[in-house]
C-alpha cells in the first residue's frame, strides 16, 4: 500500500502513512495513559483495532471470518460516517451449484438506458460521474461493427429508425484476461463465475482495463457524489459497497443481490424484458431455454476469454 | 405445469386446456401468471353487456374511454369477437372459440403467435416479474403489450452517459461525404 492509496481512502488528508503513524504513537501513549477503548477522532472516528486492522489488513481471500466480520463492521462505521446513513455490508458466500450466465434479446432492446440508471442507483455510483458499469450502443442495422457504435446517442425517442441497441458491460469471462493482468490479483472469478475486485487490494494500475477487450472495467477518479437520500445501504464487499477513490470498478452480476435470488438490477428495471439471467448449470433455467432454442452469439468470441454473455434475436 | 392464478370460476374449460397447452410446446419450465382482473376499470363486464345484444356488423364504436375506440391489432382483419367471446363478455376465446378467462388471455395470443408464446413459456420473450430462482412469476402479454394495439410505442432514452471534464466525445456527422460516418474534423482541414 502506498501513499497515494491511503490518501485515497480519506482524501481529507487525515488518512496518510505520516499522519497514521503520527497517531499511532499519540493513540497508544492515549490508550495506555486511560485504557479506554472508545473511538477518538485521532483514528477518523475508527477504535485503535479498525485503524490497525485497516493499515495492515490482509488480502480478502486469505483473512479469517472474524477478519472479515471486523473488516465489514468497519466499512459500515465509515459508511456510517461518510454518509450518515446506516450501511449494511453482506459477505454472502456464493450459492452452491451455481454458474451465473446472461443473455439480452437485441430484438426487443429498445435503448431506453433504464439498465443504466438502475446500475447506477443500485451500485452508488457517482451521479456524475462517467463510472456506468453498462453502456448502450447504438448501432446501425445491418453493422456490428463496435468501433461505429455511438453510445452517447440522445435523440427525442428511441428506438431511432435504423438503428438497434447493443448494452454492453462486464460479460465475466471464464477466462478472463483482466484477472491476469492483475500485477497484485486483486480481482479473480467467484465459484459462482463472477469477475470481482477487493477495492481495498486494488492500487489502481488500470492494467486490467487495457487487457480487457469489453471495456467493462472503469478508473473512478473521483469520491461518487450521490444525495444521500439515494444511497443503496444494501451492500456486499464484492459488490457495490461504497469504494475508495482511485481502484477499479465493475460490474458483478448484482451480487448483493442475485447471491440472494433475486434479480440484477439492470434486468428487474429492463421495461422490454430484453435481459435473462440464470443459473448456466440448470438445464431447467430460463438461461439454458435461451442457450439451446435461440441463435445466440458473444462478442468478440475469437478472443478466446469464453464471457458467460450472450445475445439474441427473436 | 402450468398454474394461472386467479382464474375466474366462468372459465372452467381453461383448467383442462392449461393442462394439454403445457403438454404440446415440451418441457415448459413452470410458471405462474398474476391476475390483471382488478385492473380492469370496467369490469365486470355484464353490468353493462349483461343488458346489450351482442353486435357482430364491424363499425365505429362510439366507447366511452377505456374501451378501445379502434383495433390496430391485425391491420383491419380482427374484430371484437375475433377474441372476445360474444357470449360473455366476462370471457375471451382462443381462434378455435374456446372460452377463456380474462387472465388467460396469453393463451389467446398463442392462437397466432405460438413461436412467441413458447419462447416467453420457456423465459426467451418476456419478463419475469421477480427472482432469478424460485417461484417464477411471468408477467402476461398484456402487462407490456396493449391487446388492441399490441406494437409499444417509441419513448424518451434516460439521460446520456457524462463526459469526463475538459472533454467532449466525439459524435457521428450525419451528412459526412465519407464512409465512415464518424470522420473527425481534422480531416475536413483545407490546409495541405
Amino acid at each position: 500500500m502506498s501513499d497515494d492509496k491511503e490518501a485515497a481512502v480519506e482524501p481529507q488528508g487525515a488518512g496518510t502513512r505520516r499522519n497514521f503513524l503520527k497517531n499511532l504513537g499519540l493513540g497508544t501513549a492515549g490508550a495506555a495513559a486511560a485504557a479506554v477503548p472508545t473511538p477518538s477522532p485521532a483514528w477518523n472516528g475508527l477504535s485503535f483495532r479498525e485503524a490497525f486492522d485497516e493499515f495492515f489488513r490482509k488480502h480478502y481471500k486469505k483473512m479469517s471470518p472474524q477478519e472479515i466480520e471486523r473488516t465489514l463492521t468497519r466499512i459500515e462505521r465509515r459508511a456510517k460516517q461518510r454518509f450518515g446513513v446506516d450501511v449494511t455490508c453482506k459477505n454472502t458466500p456464493a450459492q452452491e451449484g451455481v454458474v451465473y450466465g446472461y443473455a439480452i434479446n437485441l430484438g426487443v432492446c429498445k435503448g431506453y438506458r433504464d439498465c443504466v440508471s438502475a446500475c447506477v442507483q443500485e451500485n452508488n455510483q457517482g451521479r456524475d460521474s462517467q463510472v456506468q458499469y453498462i453502456r448502450v450502443l447504438e448501432m446501425d442495422r445491418g453493422n456490428m461493427d463496435l468501433e461505429q457504435s455511438e453510445h452517447y446517442y440522445d435523440p427525442a425517442t428511441v428506438p431511432v429508425e435504423g438503428k438497434f441497441y447493443l448494452p454492453i458491460q462486464c460479460m465475466q469471462c471464464d477466462d478472463p484476461p483482466c484477472v491476469k493482468a492483475c500485477p497484485v490479483e486483486a480481482t479473480w472469478t467467484e465459484p459462482d463465475g463472477i469477475v470481482v475486485v477487493d477495492y481495498d487490494w486494488c492500487i489502481g494500475c488500470r492494467y486490467c482495463m487495457t487487457a480487457c477487450p469489453y471495456w467493462a472495467r472503469h478508473f473512478n477518479w473521483t469520491e461518487p457524489q450521490l444525495p444521500t437520500e439515494e444511497l443503496n445501504p444494501d451492500t456486499h464487499y464484492l459488490g457495490n459497497r461504497p469504494r475508495p477513490r482511485g481502484v477499479v470498478e465493475k460490474c458483478h452480476f448484482c451480487i448483493q443481490r442475485t447471491r440472494e435470488n433475486r434479480q440484477p438490477a439492470c434486468m428487474e428495471a429492463c421495461p422490454t424484458g430484453a435481459r435473462v439471467f440464470g443459473n448456466l448449470l440448470d438445464p431447467d433455467s430460463e438461461i439454458r431455454y435461451v442457450l439451446k432454442h435461440k441463435t445466440v452469439f458473444r462478442l468478440k468470441e475469437d478472443l478466446g476469454t469464453e464471457p458467460k454473455f450472450w445475445y439474441y434475436t427473436d | 405445469m402450468l398454474i394461472a392464478t386467479g382464474l375466474l370460476p366462468l372459465a372452467l374449460p381453461a383448467a383442462g386446456d392449461t393442462a394439454a397447452a403445457a403438454t404440446t410446446t415440451g418441457p415448459a419450465l413452470p410458471y405462474t401468471v398474476g391476475s390483471r382482473v382488478d385492473e380492469l376499470f370496467f369490469y365486470p363486464c355484464n353490468d353493462c353487456h349483461g343488458f346489450m345484444d351482442p353486435n357482430d356488423n364491424v363499425r365505429e364504436l362510439d366507447v366511452d374511454e377505456g374501451h378501445p375506440p379502434d383495433l390496430e391489432h391485425g391491420g383491419g382483419l380482427f374484430w371484437c369477437f375475433s377474441c372476445h367471446d360474444q357470449n360473455n363478455y366476462e370471457q375471451l376465446q382462443t381462434p378455435l372459440s374456446k372460452p377463456l378467462s380474462l387472465d388467460a388471455s396469453y393463451r389467446v395470443c398463442n392462437g397466432c403467435h405460438s413461436q412467441k408464446f413458447r419462447d416467453w413459456q420457456g423465459g426467451a420473450h418476456g419478463k419475469r416479474a421477480a427472482n432469478w430462482r424460485g417461484e417464477r412469476q411471468l408477467f402476461s402479454c398484456v402487462e407490456c403489450h396493449n391487446p388492441h394495439r399490441p406494437e409499444i410505442a417509441p419513448r424518451a432514452p434516460q439521460p446520456p452517459p457524462p463526459v469526463r471534464a475538459g472533454l467532449h466525445h466525439m459524435t457521428r456527422k450525419p451528412g459526412s461525404a465519407s464512409h465512415d460516418p464518424r470522420q473527425p474534423e481534422w480531416e475536413h482541414s483545407d490546409v495541405r
